[in-house]
């Protein structure tokens, strides 16, 4: 008998998902709903119930009797709940196959109370008051109420459970040798995304063997040689201008191996970098991107990116400990006009808000605080967002290195079942989105599990303080094919996908094998400790089989059962994809026009600052990062936003570690998605010393300061694109080089652009985000962003040049032709040292770095703090170029500082920067309130508030 | 004076077990992390505790509503687990995920189902540090010596809703135990100094023999000044720094003393 069961708000007030439905209803335009009126619809399969079993389960399980009611009906298909005149009703329900853990939960509690539940389901449903047409119903339905890539809206005669038909799943024999190029190129389309020089390598191959090829193989071979899992553009040979460069990858490990830091314990080698904490702990930082599939469903894809990153750090070494996520997004601007979308693109603002929504579901349920982070936007980010997620860890020293598996060692699978979600989502990250991607990908959309994983974390923590393993790794892209690929790299191994625990029959053997169905781990397990293992896990209520064995043979063999279905060898799959090569050539740059306004004066400068703090990227994001939970763990030491009124940005968070120690660690960002449209070079110059100036804001010592670089790029067949890439991580090494900046782990991503069907290419811009990190001995010390003193002196370090191209001044108010701001790399190294010193002598009250918005809204930041505020004169600002008061206000010069100093420690302040620019540019007043002034001309004077209502204002109307 | 022993209840999703513990420890108490699973077996001598944590997280991913799983848990097959230390004398603290279980469970009005705590007013997830205030009348152990404090707060579902006369009954009993408040007595608590819209800016309850306690912000997050979130380098008098939230465990362990 199948039950359905509603749940329905007694009171309106507390329908909090139809009143934000109804929000969004309003928000496309659409005015003939008035009212949305949301229920939870559960769908419960039982033998033995009664009617009455189900109420009484109900009663106590699913509603809540001060907010809810409820309604218990045996559950006819032809006979759905119908409309009232002037009502539409619509019920969206997960599709066939996806995963439904709260069902699961469901079916567990019931059988807890004795009665046999087969299966669960549930629904959300929706009462619509008014009377849409069809088409706004369609719009309402795809672009609010749910995503048909995994959701459909429940149609009347529709079965509430599909009986499920076991068969045998098939394996496919692909006869290689026997293909011409057009064969070979059919079969790579869509499926292993790789290239007629690699395809013919393969056909060679399997030539010289004399066989055909199984498709577990050339799964493995596609996933293995993916641009995702092996970096093809990182290790190609490059020519410019007919002249060879060091390979990518080559010039960032050379870079970090020549800074031959003692701190940094290990680089490049694991899914993490490693730096040293103190002398038993180490930290680990890691930060992944996951674009693509944030593109096409970006709940799904912004929460899958987040669990990927802290299984990399669950899977560093022997197993580190998540102590803090970061993230940074890039979206187009959320108030794009429908009619400039492109058919096939999700809104915006929707993209925004489910990424968001993503991050908060995943991180806040691990239990891992997200401290850090940006956003920033351009409308090259219409065809698919950018997600960068990071996770820092801490990790004891003595397990930091990583042993290889041991032969003999089992193969030990742990976490989430196997079902299709993800397939082939390392190859797919190697192709561009389309409109076909939504139905072609659909597949490679993973579907998070946060519960799971955090399961999987709490038994993997057991597991790891009894020493059971020898080597471990995450599940990521590509699967067991690239997670038991690699650890069996080079020694071999032997796996038997039949033992895989699966979430449903699967139709193809391959899928078991390349399936990136999410929260699972590998383990290397020595035979005797294996029932302990499983033990452990029992108690933590996580999945664990045993699949195989690590071998010595150096092979790869692959059985279902009985049946041998893959035999590589590990050295051709590892090192037989052909080399890349890039020819590329200069092109002449253009030379930008001058398009300058009329100098703004009087209530016109204040429009302009509230102009540029409103622009996208230099407004305020509070209202995300509160939807995040930064404190849990009790670690969180300088969080997003501090100070009296909780307002104040921070230039970057600080974490305590390990409790009983005073030391900390301070993370931070630099990224910027202008510049590097304009100049590459100069962005990653730009970011690095954006992300070490705010810990060096912050009290971190320049001299501990280690980097991540993560590239989101378009296609690399674009030659502009791989140029660009050159160019940037030229600028990155000469920053990483001149800061002694050692990078510590890296990632890249390709194809991140959208082709719209009529040949229109929407590229994202070259962005590289740079994550800084940065050991210090006492978290007590460190400095915020909170003015604290009447009187106290207000200087600016560092020098204020006419850099105002594509700055948030200039993007606002539609001005170009001045310069893409360009570190001075050695002055401003100087200026970090002196600000460090300062710091440890105590002489710093609080300081905030310039970035997005320039010194402009760098002070108004400062007073939206609340209880103090600013007299500057922008006479005293070290400044270089046609003396504009809008321009000296809004440059976005690197290398500065402001800082705030008590008035009796402002000659030993002055004294450590002799020599360098530093400038008294005014004091910290009683009122809240930014007053400017040139010399003895009065500029401006705006309450705190006021500026604080323009600043947070663009999200604080999303969010 | 035997230190007294707290279990810290953990289940799957339960996340702030560790600070919890660490709060316990320093407190004076001894601490154990206890799995749900290992009270199935019948393994864990639960008579030995005095003190139970229910910590912060997402038990069982609060799937249904927040809670809601484990709740059912303690109801049927921890039953005797949730009885032992709700009849003898004994404390149990539910913070944040664990005051949604305790309130699930009927502790603050009998199993009227009266009480609950419902998705906040702003429809949001909320981080953010807020202003809480004892109440006079209520003599819980809990709150002891303390005049203000600031907590941190972080969840969706913390909006305290109770019908008119379990809410009266609540209040005539001396069952609310913290209310969110301004900074200073005075002036209207609206958002976000209350953050969920909770009735009577109700952040706190005790059942009505004061024993047991439910509360949605973090005393476990405040147990080291430099935690605070407006901390001054001015060396300026701040009142949020004259206590933290290890006051409250530090007030459990002088329970038994």
């Amino acid at each position: 008998m199948v039950y359905r069961i509603v749940v329905r708000k007694k009171d309106s007030r507390f329908d909090i998902g139809g009143i934000r439905v109804l929000g969004q209803i309003k928000e496309l335009g659409i005015r003939s709903v008035s009212n949305v009126a949301f229920a939870s619809v559960y769908y419960l399969d039982s033998d033995d119930m009664t009617l009455d079993d189900v109420k009484g389960m109900a009663g106590q399980l699913l509603v809540d009797t001060v907010t809810e009611d409820l309604d218990v009906e045996v559950y006819d298909v032809n006979k759905r709940p119908q409309a009232k005149a002037g009502e539409c009703l619509l019920e969206v329900s997960l599709n066939h196959g996806v995963t439904d853990s709260t069902a699961w939960q469901v079916v567990k509690a019931v059988r807890q109370r004795g009665f046999n539940c087969k299966e669960a389901k549930l629904a959300r449903f929706y009462t619509l008051t008014g009377q849409p047409t069809e088409e706004e119903l369609n719009r309402i339905g795809i672009r609010i109420l749910y995503n048909p890539v995994i959701e459909h809206i429940v149609q009347t005669g529709e079965e509430a459970f599909k009986e499920i038909v076991e068969s045998e799943p098939v394996m496919e024999e692909l006869p290689l040798p026997d293909m011409n190029d057009d064969e070979l190129m059919a079969l790579s389309k869509d499926r292993l995304w790789l290239n007629l020089i690699e395809m013919r390598k393969l056909k060679e191959y399997y030539t010289n063997l004399g066989r055909a090829a199984t498709d577990v193989e050339i799964e493995t071979l596609a996933q293995t040689w993916s641009e995702h899992c092996s970096h093809k553009v990182f290790r190609a040979n490059i020519f410019v201008d007919g002249e060879l460069q060091k390979p990518l990858i080559k010039r960032l490990k050379d870079l970090t191996y020549g800074l031959n830091k003692d701190w940094c314990w290990s680089v490049f080698v694991d899914d993490s970098g490693v730096i040293e904490f103190d002398s038993d702990w180490g930290v680990c930082f890691k930060v992944e991107t996951h674009n693509k599939p944030s593109g096409i469903e970006p709940f799904g894809g912004a929460h899958t990116g987040i669990g990927g990153v802290i299984r990399d750090i669950m899977g560093t070494g022997l197993g580190a400990k998540p102590i803090a996520n970061t993230n940074v997004l890039c979206f187009a601007p959320p108030d794009t006009p429908w009619e400039k979308l492109p058919p096939g693109l999700l809104h915006p603002k929707r993209v925004m808000r489910q990424v968001v929504a993503g991050i908060e579901d995943y991180g806040n349920k691990m239990g891992i605080p997200t401290i850090n982070g940006s956003i920033c936007f351009s409308e090259r980010f219409t065809g698919l967002p950018l997600v960068y997620a990071g996770c820092v860890g801490i990790i004891e020293k003595s397990i930091v290195e990583k042993q290889p598996p041991q032969p003999g060692d089992r193969i030990i699978l742990m976490g989430g079942l196997t079902g299709r979600d993800g397939i082939h989502g390392a190859t797919f990250s190697s192709g561009e989105l389309t409109k076909k991607s939504e139905s072609v990908s659909a597949q490679s959309v993973q579907i998070g599990h946060p519960l799971v994983e955090k399961m999987v974390l709490d038994a993997l923590a057991d597991i790891r303080d009894e020493r059971l393993f020898h080597a471990i790794t995450d599940c990521g892209g590509g699967g067991l094919s690239s997670a038991i690929g690699e650890m069996g790299n080079p020694g071999g191994a032997f796996v038997d996908l039949s033992c895989i625990p699966k979430k449903y029959p699967l139709p193809f053997i391959s899928d078991f094998w390349i399936s990136e169905s999410q929260e699972r781990m590998i383990i290397a397990v020595p035979p005797e400790n294996v029932k302990r293992v499983f033990e452990l896990c029992k108690r933590h209520d996580v999945e664990v089989a045993d699949i195989g064995e690590f071998t010595d043979n150096g092979r790869l063999v692959i059985n279902f059962g009985e049946k041998q279905v893959a035999d590589m060898d590990m050295d051709f799959l590892h090192n037989g994809c052909p080399k890349r090569e890039f020819k590329l050539t200069n092109p002449p740059k253009p030379k930008v026009e001058e398009k300058f306004i009329e100098p703004p004066t009087g209530q016109k400068l204040v429009e302009m600052i509230h102009l540029t703090n409103s622009e996208l990227n230099a407004c305020s994001k509070e209202n995300v990062a509160r939807v995040y939970d930064h404190e849990v763990q009790a670690r969180t030491v300088v969080k997003p936003f501090m100070g009296k009124l909780q307002r104040n940005p921070s230039d970057g968070a600080a974490l305590k570690p390990i409790y009983d120690s005073p030391k900390g660690v301070i993370v931070a960002n630099g990224i910027n998605v202008r510049y590097g449209i304009e100049d590459p070079r100069k962005m990653a110059r730009s970011v690095v010393d954006e992300a070490v100036r705010q810990i060096v804001a912050m009290g971190g010592s320049p001299e501990k300061i280690a980097i991540l670089d993560n590239f989101s790029m378009p296609s690399p067949e674009i030659d502009k694109t791989v140029l660009d890439l050159h160019y940037a991580i030229v600028g990155l090494c000469e920053a990483a080089q001149y800061y002694q900046t050692p990078i510590i782990s890296g990632k890249d991503s390709f194809y991140n652009q959208y082709n719209t069907g009529d040949g229109t290419l929407i590229c994202v811009p070259p962005t590289l985000l740079v994550s800084s990190i940065c050991v210090v001995d006492d978290v007590a010390e460190l400095v915020t962003s909170c003015l604290s003193k009447t009187g106290s002196r207000v200087y600016l370090l560092g020098k204020t040049k006419e850099e105002l191209e594509m700055s948030s001044y200039f993007v606002q108010t539609k001005q170009s032709g001045s310069a893409i701001p360009d570190p001075d790399l050695e002055l401003n190294l100087k200026i970090y040292k002196a600000m460090h010193t300062a710091i440890n002598q105590g002489l710093v009250l609080s300081a905030h770095d310039c970035s997005d918005g320039g010194l402009g809204t760098a002070l108004s930041e400062l007073v939206i703090g609340g209880e103090f505020g600013l007299e500057i004169d922008l006479a005293k600002v070290p400044y270089d170029g046609r003396t504009r008061n809008d321009f000296i206000l809004f440059s976005e010069s690197n290398g500065r500082i402001v800082v705030e100093v008590e008035e009796k420690d402002a000659a030993n302040f002055e004294g450590i920067f002799k020599g360098l620019p530093c400038a008294q540019i005014g004091v910290v007043t009683a009122e809240n309130r930014l007053k400017l002034t040139n010399g003895t001309e009065n500029l401006v004077s705006i309450p705190g508030d006021e500026l604080y209502a323009a600043w947070s204002g663009p999200i604080s109307s999303i969010i | 004076m035997a230190k007294p022993k707290a279990m810290v209840l953990f289940a799957p999703g339960t996340n702030c077990e560790e600070e919890s513990i660490h709060c316990l420890k320093l407190a004076g108490a001894d601490a154990d992390r206890v799995l749900v699973s290992e009270l199935f077996e019948g393994k864990v001598p639960y008579k030995d505790y005095q003190i139970l944590v229910l910590p912060g997280g997402f038990s069982y991913g609060d799937c249904i509503a927040a809670g809601r799983i484990l709740a059912n848990h303690m109801n049927t097959l921890l039953a005797d687990v949730t009885h032992e230390f709700r009849d003898n004398d004994k404390l149990a603290i539910g913070i944040c995920n664990g005051f949604q279980v305790l309130a699930r469970l009927g502790l603050f009005d009998d199993g009227a189902g009266q009480v609950t705590l419902a998705q906040n007013e702003s429809s949001k997830f909320e981080c953010r540090w807020v202003w809480l205030a004892p109440d006079a009348g209520s003599e819980s152990p809990y709150t002891k010596g303390i005049d203000r404090l600031m907590l941190p707060v972080a969840h969706a579902e913390g909006r305290l809703v109770a019908t008119p006369e379990a809410l009266a009954k609540l209040e005539k009993n001396g069952q609310v135990a913290l209310r969110y408040a301004n900074e200073t007595n005075g002036g209207e608590v609206g958002y976000p100094a209350n953050p969920n819209g909770s009735l009577n800016h109700i952040a706190g309850l005790t059942d009505k023999s004061k024993r047991i306690f439910g509360l949605m912000p973090h005393p476990e997050r405040y147990f080291r000044r430099e935690y605070l979130v407006n901390r001054s380098k001015s060396g300026a008098p701040n009142p949020a720094e004259s206590v933290t939230g290890l006051k409250i465990f530090e007030n459990a362990v002088a329970y038994f003393g």
